[in-house]
């Protein structure tokens, strides 16, 4: 219990860099998330509504049909002001377009010379051009239907009827997209490194420190025994990696409302819990060399170890941009086998799919962990000798 | 009789072809502050490692507290305190965290290792400093931390490997004032050094050793009292001829004479009045000296004596 509430003093005095780093991937996960937030689930949407003024100098069926038609699609309002006006209205974004309907439009609209709708607004806003779009596709409607044959009444009917059916847009969802991927991919693809950086960083340090060659002589002196502050120190590491991949799990689930308990992610927070597990044994090797050199260049070691993993094992570039060499080395660390896992976790693959890759990460484990015993042997050997 | 706290028969270790402890014995009693003396890789540190089963050995045997010493003798190692040579405390931790630590891994009792912890830090005087960080301390009170977390579970047997290495005169003698203090209070201890002043300021019983053997052992008068020297005449003189060392050569009692950069040094064995014959000569001959003194042996005398060179390195 000694060395284990020491062990939380220690981490104690890393817990601002313990801080900075979950911050980092906190800014990390939202930007990933931001990527994807628009709502997966929609499927219709509705048009944006522009504020318009409206003269009608014909005041005929025709003439009221059109601003019946602009009223339900837009703002209308009626005002008259000088063209001067207008234009400083319009400029300044208080009204998207002027639209006035001119004298006899209803009488003269089939003809060749019919007079036409004269309509202001700003041509470097789009809006303006999408107003007159739609004023330009109800009027041809309804002259379409009279070149048919149908009397004006019907034709206006007709068109008023179209124009109120909804209108149905399938969006592209980006998970059917072969060349996107999900947002549960994205998030999950770059913890890895929050975890390698987090735990290393403050965990490492104080397993150098209780093995340090002066502390751990001290202690082995006293009546605790080795195999208990192992224990102790095992425990704690344990705690700390549990703390930190949960912490991690909740920051991504945050932005993963939908994909929640599903089986994907279940898959995806198993896979991240055996490069957990796979990173502290990880730890284990590195605290096995002699402390005090280590201790020294921690910083620089860690943060090379930490992107070198995650650069080589597709963390920070997807795995397809890597080149084959460079495939080929990462196929040796625990970040490339999580990323494939994860990809196939994407892909749709159940649990006898992925295990594979666990079974990868999990044999990369077992090697630090029988080669940092080997490395304190030999450590011990040329103590003695 | 009083009991025998420490016993090492024949002890033997090797580092590849390098003998480190050589058919090495020592006996240690209760209540005794016994010297280890020996210049810098003499076998000082290996034979306290070995002891504290912190070092393997090829042959021997040590026991401690009369029962034979093991790597899982916990029983025996929680009567024991350390002092290493290096400060081995956590950086991390502030004063009183670091005693606390160490004195926790021998007493469970909160309350117990609260008012030992105080104890300790009292003992070293360090109270204010319990909130500090081992940085923010100075050489000296760091040696003292360090005393602090060896002595705070009040062990019977304490050893103390080189605390005063680097350590300023003030905080040396705060340090000896305190290890005798401990000694008074009941615990037995062992000091090594390769200054000879503190111990034989401090110790009752020395054992010199080199190159893994034992030199000599005994008490400060014993080991005096193995050399031919009894008493060194120091002389100031500025100018003196070869006739005239010769002639000093020839005193009663004289049996060596050094003259280097205008000091004599006159080595005598047995005797009373050796300063008066010397000064007597000067006088005599009409030999200017500006002073005249004269010398106990030290144990760096009985060290140069019996192996032929300095305790100390040259430094």
């Amino acid at each position: 219990m000694q060395v284990f509430k020491a062990f939380f003093k220690l981490i104690r005095q890393y817990k601002i860099g313990l801080f900075l780093y979950f911050g980092l991937c906190a800014m990390m996960t939202i930007l990933v998330a931001t990527q994807y937030n628009y709502d997966e689930d929609e499927s219709t949407f509705t048009n944006e509504s522009f504020s318009l003024i409206v003269k009608d100098n014909d005041n005929s069926k025709l003439s009221k049909a059109v601003v019946d038609y602009l009223k339900t699609q837009h703002n209308v309002e009626f005002h008259d002001y000088t063209e001067d006006a207008l234009k400083d209205l319009i400029y300044s974004e208080f009204y998207t377009a002027y639209i006035e309907i001119p004298e006899g439009f209803m009488n003269k609209h089939l003809d060749e010379d019919a007079p036409t709708i004269n309509i202001l607004y700003d041509t470097g806003r789009a809006s303006g051009s999408f107003v007159e779009l739609q004023l330009n596709s109800f009027i041809q409607g309804i002259q379409r239907y009279e070149n048919a044959r149908f009397d004006i009444d019907t034709a206006i009917s007709n068109i008023k009827e179209a124009v109120e059916t909804e209108n149905f847009v399938e969006l592209n969802n980006k998970s059917n997209d072969s060349n996107s991927n999900s947002k549960l991919y994205s998030l999950f693809l770059f913890v890895p490194y929050g975890i390698m950086s987090m735990v290393l960083w403050c965990v490492l340090p104080v397993v150098l420190r209780f093995n340090s060659k002066d502390i751990k002589s001290r202690t082995a002196v006293s009546s605790i025994s080795s195999n208990k502050k192992t224990f102790a120190m095992f425990m704690g590491s344990t705690l700390v990696g549990i703390m930190v991949y949960v912490a991690m799990l909740i920051l991504s689930g945050c932005f993963l409302k939908d994909f929640l308990f599903t089986e994907k992610w279940w898959l995806a927070a198993l896979n991240l819990f055996v490069f957990s597990l796979v990173n502290g044994a990880f730890l284990m090797f590195l605290a096995s060399f002699p402390s005090e050199s280590l201790l020294k260049s921690k910083d620089v070691l860690v943060n090379i170890i930490t992107i070198a993993f995650s650069f080589l094992g597709g963390i920070f570039v997807p795995l397809e941009l890597l080149g084959d060499d460079v495939r080929a080395v990462g196929r040796f660390l625990p970040t490339y086998w999580y990323a494939v896992g994860l990809q196939k976790i994407e892909a749709g693959s159940t649990l006898s799919d992925v295990s594979s890759c666990f079974g990868m990460q999990a044999v990369f484990g077992v090697f630090c962990l029988a080669a940092g015993l080997a490395i304190s042997r030999v450590c011990l050997y040329l103590k003695e000798n | 009789m009083a009991n025998t706290v420490v016993e090492i028969n024949n002890l033997v270790k090797r580092y590849k072809e390098l003998i480190a402890l050589d058919n090495f014995s020592l006996k240690i009693n209760e209540g005794e502050i016994f010297g280890l003396l020996g210049p810098n890789g003499s076998g000082k540190t290996t034979t306290i490692n070995c002891l504290l089963s912190l070092l393997s050995y090829d042959k021997g045997e040590i026991k401690l507290f009369d029962e034979k010493m093991h790597p899982s003798r916990r029983d025996l190692k929680s009567r024991i305190g350390v002092v290493p040579q290096n400060v081995a405390v956590f950086d991390e931790l502030t004063v009183y965290e670091n005693v606390e630590y160490f004195c926790g891994l021998y007493i469970k009792d909160k309350k117990l290792k609260k008012k030992y912890v105080e104890e300790a830090i009292e003992f070293v005087d360090i109270a204010d400093f319990k909130k500090f960080y081992p940085k923010k301390l100075s050489g000296g009170l760091l040696r003292r931390l360090n005393i602090a977390c060896g002595i705070a579970h009040k062990p019977e047997l304490i050893i103390f490997d080189e605390p005063t290495v680097a350590v300023d005169p003030q905080s040396r003698n705060r340090i000896l004032e305190g290890i005798a203090e401990l000694n008074k209070n009941g615990a037995t201890i062992i000091y090594t050094s390769h200054y000879m002043e503190e111990v034989e300021q401090l110790c009752n019983r020395v054992l010199i050793m080199d190159k893994g053997k034992k030199v000599a052992e005994g008490t400060k008068d014993e080991l005096k009292g193995m050399i031919k020297n009894t008493e060194s005449i120091v002389v100031n003189v500025r100018r003196l001829s070869e006739d005239a060392i010769n002639d000093i050569k020839e005193l009663h009692h004289v049996y060596d004479v050094k003259n280097t950069n205008g000091t004599l040094t006159v080595k005598c064995s047995g005797g009373k009045h050796n300063i008066t014959h010397v000064s007597e000569y000067f006088e005599k001959n009409g030999i200017d000296y500006d002073r005249i003194y004269s010398e106990l042996p030290t144990l760096n005398d009985v060290f140069l004596e019996i192996t032929g060179k300095e305790l100390r390195d040259k430094e």
